[in-house]
């Protein structure tokens, strides 16, 4: 069962990553070609805007996830880590659940939002934006399996003193 | 057992928006003898345009004003409103949108999407500030005009010989000022109370658009409501729309002696040419049925 | 009011990352005290994030990564050390003058404060320095970062308070610059009554300041393609954000030829993460806010600071110890997204000028990531030197005096902050 969820967590990963990096890519891109449109050929791309921006709802939703896997999101665990081990993993399972409890209000909330997406469009593609707000179930879906996988590899040692290189990650 | 209806939009408590929906809450609040109320949330405290449309389907707000190019993103036909120079002029416009046939035809629409009309209030009539005065539509040639984010507005400014350039509204003032863009297009009231006049001081008096709100509820809040109710919050809505369109179509027109008073240099070019422009994207963006049907019901209204 | 505070401050101790103890007391405060339908969290956390001008803050933090993984923080910190390290105390002193400098390429606090801990706290340590004081100082230094443009908080504070960015960016200068001035002085005193280690200093030559300066030159082109672009008018703030990033990325491969092309996608996603942990806050942190709009409290507080005083000195004092209050407590954009929309009105009708207001907000906000329990850039600096939070922040008393001085002159000469964004006729 654990192993199942290492595979498939770590197999979605990557798939995950690749995605977010092209994400980033065709937003910035899509910025400096407006830029560049602009300057250049004198002539502004309307769509430019939306695709950058629905890039990086998509983006967002999805880095979310990457973050959890990188331990990013940042917590204070002076309390936890100051207690024993068994109460510890307490702490870790309910830090967990409180997350995914969350995670699973936002995935259902957007059930009237995708309702609305059938028939909503975007002001200047004109694409149903169901495609735009589907980021927010499956960025909730894929935070729940790497919050999961968090839990089981952290089982041993639930709160790690943090090292120097993990916080020059924080933001 | 009292009735509140949350009303959500983005604007000032004073400036028309907010004036309209307090009038609509007086008007409501007498005819119910305080059963159903109006609070009004001003200045899009609980949520944007978007949000509070998404909100009246939710059930977070129950009533919401939008400039319509956002609620067509939801209702494709109401982008007739979107259309250039689809009214003679303001006056034109208040008769056509108290017109009973009108007001039908823009229902069943709504109520298709799951929205139910309580009226249409005004936003104002659109003219074009630019940093060169503009005499004649050849003076446009090649200007980078700012536009919403609307594929009609877009076409619009192409077909007037611009070279259209939206830009998110709050990143107007400084791309004016820095030249990102040449101009933009907006009413009196926008173009004085934001003082774009300071980094763009020629203003085309032209009339391109009537820009219009509708307000809207939810179609299943509504029908949850008594039916009295529901028969005075429509009520309230149609004299509150009249009584706010005549109010922004006043304070627009005292703007122009501030606008004289603060320097603005003022040009009323020929219409005739924007105007024939303007039937080519007419044209285009007439599609279905039911946007052809409210379109001619509107020019109908004399 | 309760539920919320109480489930937030359980969360938040039981350590529950933030992003979520923001979502988790939002929910919870909806479902005990409201009728609101849950829908309402997802609607706000995609409407946060649907924003074309937020946009900046992944291509400011994309701009960063990059010029970081060149090199650029190293070669910042030897000019420095050329141009400074002359005085008394000159490890303090070349911190912050590297902070500073790093502060106009970096828009965040934390990652100053992460840089140049990583580089000076070695060399604190080294030659005998006292690491604490060290990582109070770096830590104050670094969370300037924020008041000096580029910030990525000035960007979210533009867009909720709807003022203009290229305006807030410009105000942050000389009031960011005086921080860090006022730290060098706060250092020096501390290092004159130090040991003989405080006097042992670099000779100063102009041959090293000029070799350092060239090294370190297209560092100078990113502040300067940024606030030009956007004060010539070539760029919007998050054209010129994407542009910046893009600079960043040809100095790092082409002049610096520190980063290698087959680590781009590697970078890209650490900037992604990054960003999107950051971002996730303000989706979060808006279902905060709207909860507090529908239950009305800004006209609530609004009608109880007015019936306090309408003297806007007393105003700007309460809006200062509020924030400063709220500060020590909660993560920076939570702060901005749930408190200025209760006090930007106020001040408003105050007569307080928006721009100055904003970096009033900006500068409690840069001493927030500071100020214990809950201080980002406290936290960054203290486990980068490898000491405990509590230790480095007993140290903190001076460099925080040192900024409250200024947060004072800050709040009551708004020429400070004023006076280059009227010069360039970014505002009135
Ligand atoms: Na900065
Ligand atoms: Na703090």
């Amino acid at each position: 069962m654990a192993r199942l969820l290492e595979r498939l967590c770590l197999a979605l990963r990557r798939v995950v990553s690749g995605v977010v990096i092209l994400l980033f890519s065709v937003m910035m891109i899509a910025v400096l070609v407006q830029v560049g449109g602009r300057y250049v050929f004198n002539y502004s791309i309307a769509q430019a805007a939306e695709i950058a921006t629905f890039c990086q709802v998509w983006l967002v939703l999805l880095g979310a996830g990457v973050a959890v896997a990188r331990g990013q999101h940042v917590a204070i665990d002076m309390v936890p880590a100051s207690l024993p081990r068994p109460a510890a993993r307490v702490a870790l399972v309910a830090i967990a659940a409180v997350c995914i409890a969350f995670l699973g209000v936002l995935a259902w909330g957007s059930q009237p939002l995708l309702r609305m997406g059938e028939f909503q469009t975007s002001p200047a593609m004109r694409v149903p934006m169901k495609y735009i707000y589907l980021c927010l179930p499956v960025g909730a879906g894929y935070m729940v399996l790497e919050l999961l996988l968090s839990v089981l590899q952290r089982w041993d040692d639930p709160f790690p003193p943090p090292q120097a290189e993990d916080t020059e990650e924080a933001i | 057992q009292d009735i509140t209806l949350k009303a959500s939009h983005n604007a000032n408590a004073d400036e028309p928006y907010g004036v309209g929906m307090r009038k609509m809450a007086e008007i409501l609040e007498e005819k119910t003898d305080g059963e159903a109320t109006i609070e009004v949330y001003d200045n899009a405290t609980l949520g944007d345009e978007m949000e509070s449309i998404q909100g009246t389907q939710i059930g977070t707000v129950d009533i919401a004003v939008t400039a319509n190019s956002t609620l067509s993103n939801f209702v494709p036909d109401l982008s007739v409103f979107s259309l250039p120079f689809l009214f003679e002029d303001a006056e034109q416009m208040d008769r056509a949108l108290s017109d009973p046939e009108v007001i039908d035809a823009i229902q069943s629409a709504l109520d298709a999407q799951g929205f139910h009309l309580l009226s249409i209030f005004s936003a104002g009539t659109r003219h074009i500030m630019t940093k060169t005065p503009i005499e004649t539509m050849e003076d446009m040639a090649g200007l980078k005009i700012r536009t919403m984010q609307n594929p009609a507005h877009v076409d619009t400014f192409a077909a007037f010989g611009a070279n259209p350039t939206p830009l998110a509204y709050t990143e107007l003032y400084g791309a004016l000022e820095t030249g990102v863009v040449d101009g933009a297009e907006a009413a009196n009231t926008n173009f004085y109370s934001q003082k774009f006049y300071e980094v763009a001081p020629d203003w085309a008096v032209i009339g391109w658009l009537e820009l219009v709100a509708p307000v809207i509820m939810g179609k299943a809040a509504y029908e949850a409501l008594p039916e009295d109710v529901q028969a005075a919050v429509d009520e309230a809505g149609m004299e509150a729309g009249k009584i706010q369109r005549k109010a922004y179509l006043d304070s627009d027109n005292a703007r122009f002696e501030d606008l004289e008073e603060v320097g603005v240099t003022m040009t009323r070019p020929d219409d005739a040419p924007f105007r024939e422009a303007a039937e080519a994207v007419q044209q285009k963006y007439l599609e279905t049925d039911a946007q052809k049907q409210i379109f001619e019901l509107l020019k109908s209204v004399e | 009011m309760l539920v919320i505070a109480s489930a937030f401050v359980l969360l938040l101790v039981l350590g529950v990352p933030v992003v979520f103890v923001l979502g988790a007391s939002a929910v919870i405060a909806l479902v005990t005290t409201t009728d609101v339908p849950v829908a309402i969290v997802s609607q706000r956390v995609f409407a946060g994030l649907n924003s074309f001008t937020l946009m900046a803050i992944p291509f400011f933090v994309f701009a960063g990564v990059v010029m970081d993984a060149g090199g650029i923080s190293r070669r910042i910190v030897e000019f420095a050390s050329a141009v400074i390290g002359w005085m008394v105390g000159s490890l303090y002193q070349v911190s912050c003058v590297a902070a500073a400098g790093l502060a106009a390429i970096s828009g965040s606090g934390s990652a100053d404060t992460a840089a140049i801990s990583a580089i000076m706290q070695p060399q604190l340590r080294r030659r005998g320095y006292d690491v604490d004081f060290g990582a109070a100082l770096i830590a104050c230094a670094g969370s300037i970062a924020q008041v000096i443009p580029p910030s990525l908080t000035m960007v979210i504070l533009a867009i909720v308070s709807n003022v203009s960015i290229g305006a807030l960016f410009i105000s942050g200068v000389l009031p960011g610059l005086m921080c860090i001035m006022m730290l060098m002085v706060v250092a020096y005193f501390q290092a004159r009554k130090g040991g003989a280690v405080y006097r042992e200093t670099e000779p100063f030559t102009m041959a090293r300041v000029a070799r350092t300066g060239r090294a370190a030159l297209p560092a100078a082109g990113m502040p300067v393609l940024i606030l030009g672009g956007i004060l010539g008018g070539v760029f919007t703030p998050t054209e010129a954000a994407a542009v910046s990033g893009f600079y960043g990325l040809l100095v790092g491969l082409f002049v610096y030829r520190d980063l290698d092309i087959r680590r781009l996608p590697d970078l890209i996603l650490r900037t992604a993460s990054l960003s999107a942990a950051v971002m996730l806050i303000i989706g979060t942190a808006s279902v905060f806010s709207w909860l507090i709009a529908n239950a009305n409290v800004p006209r609530i507080l609004g009608e109880w600071i007015t019936s306090v005083s309408s003297s806007q000195v007393v105003f700007l004092l309460i809006a200062n110890l509020l924030f400063l209050f709220v500060g020590m407590f909660l993560e920076t954009i939570a702060a901005i997204l749930i408190i200025v929309p209760m006090l930007a009105p106020i001040a408003l009708q105050m007569g307080v000028e928006p721009v100055h207001f904003s970096l009033l907000v900006i500068l409690n906000c840069a001493i927030g990531t500071v100020t214990p329990p809950y201080g980002v850039s406290l936290f960054v600096a203290s486990s980068v030197a490898g000491r405990p939070v509590m230790s480095v922040a007993r140290r903190l008393m001076l460099p925080l005096a040192g900024l409250f001085i200024m947060l004072a002159a800050v709040t009551f000469i708004p020429d400070l902050s004023l006076f280059l964004p009227r010069l360039f006729g970014l505002i009135d």
